[in-house]
């Protein structure tokens, strides 16, 4: 089992897209009248670098590029979710049977 | 790009707005369309896409694979932080219920399949160092932003309305705490 430079470049590029596009999505749907950074543009810049990556690794036009770096990134993604639930299996039964904290002050 | 993947993309920018609007909070009109949103979003992701191609037909099996079990997963969660004892008294029929909820997500994870693969593992840990990637940039890109833009103006002195309104709130408070000691 291995997994070659171009598959990595396609796997990391798609991650950075989709955060990216999530960034962008969000920038613009929360922008207000207090919004006034150019932080926008860290996301377009990280976007557009991760696209040319995709087709780098892909050999397709930016189009189907994208679509592909991004599909293979959110199933990647929930290949990972098993893992997610395990660990929050073993933290929900350390809240149900292990912890009974009393309340003060502090807590 | 055919329809059917055309509603997958708009549905999962459905969900992202939704989710956007959501985190804005109260004092943001636009935060009570947060939760309609993205259970639009959910509905049309779920019910609608058809006549896939086959990069589309694998996005929407892996999502409405994870969603048949995580939805019960997060149901069973709710139950257990709601019903356990970690301040005080807990419920045990409520916590039972949880955990019963959450052997049934096990069980229906487990009869999709491979759970847990080596392979699949590797590559979801690659998508997460690209996530970072971007993260790092945006909080960069906020960090610069951030000090590169000084005060803006001092704001305006309270009005007497707003001021009474301050003190009736500070006055209540106190009452509360002096009788709770």
């Amino acid at each position: 089992m291995g997994i070659d430079f171009f598959e990595v470049l396609l796997l990391v590029s798609g991650g950075s897209l989709v955060s990216s596009l999530f960034a962008l999505v969000h920038f613009v749907s929360t922008y207000n009248r207090y919004n006034r950074s150019f932080t926008i543009l860290s996301p377009i810049i990280i976007g557009t670098v991760a696209i040319y990556a995709a087709t780098i690794s892909t050999g397709y036009g930016p189009v189907t590029s994208t679509e592909e770096a991004i599909v293979t990134a959110i199933v990647s993604i929930l290949n990972l979710l098993p893992i997610v639930l395990a660990i929050t299996t073993i933290v929900l039964f350390r809240i149900s049977l292990l912890t009974n904290r009393s309340v003060d002050a502090s807590s | 790009m055919v329809a059917g993947d055309g509603i997958i993309w708009a549905s999962l920018m459905i969900m992202a707005v939704g989710h956007s609007f959501h985190r804005m909070g109260p004092s943001f009109e636009r935060s009570r369309f947060g939760y309609p949103l993205v259970l639009l979003g959910l509905t049309c992701l779920i019910l609608f896409p058809d006549d896939l191609t086959l990069r589309g037909s694998d996005l929407h099996t892996a999502i409405l694979r994870a969603v048949w079990w995580t939805g019960p997963f997060a149901i069973g969660s709710l139950l257990i932080l709601r019903f356990a004892p970690t301040y005080g008294r807990g419920r045990p029929l409520g916590l039972a219920a949880g955990w019963l909820v959450i052997g049934l997500s096990w069980a229906i994870l487990y009869s999709l399949g491979n759970p847990i693969s080596l392979s699949g593992t590797i590559e979801g840990l690659l998508v997460l160092m690209g996530v970072l990637v971007s993260l790092l940039a945006v909080i960069i890109g906020v960090t610069l932003s951030a000090r590169s833009s000084g005060l803006r103006n001092e704001s305006e002195p309270l009005s007497n309305e707003e001021e009474g309104l301050v003190r009736t709130i500070l006055e209540r408070r106190l009452e509360r705490e002096g009788h709770g000691n």
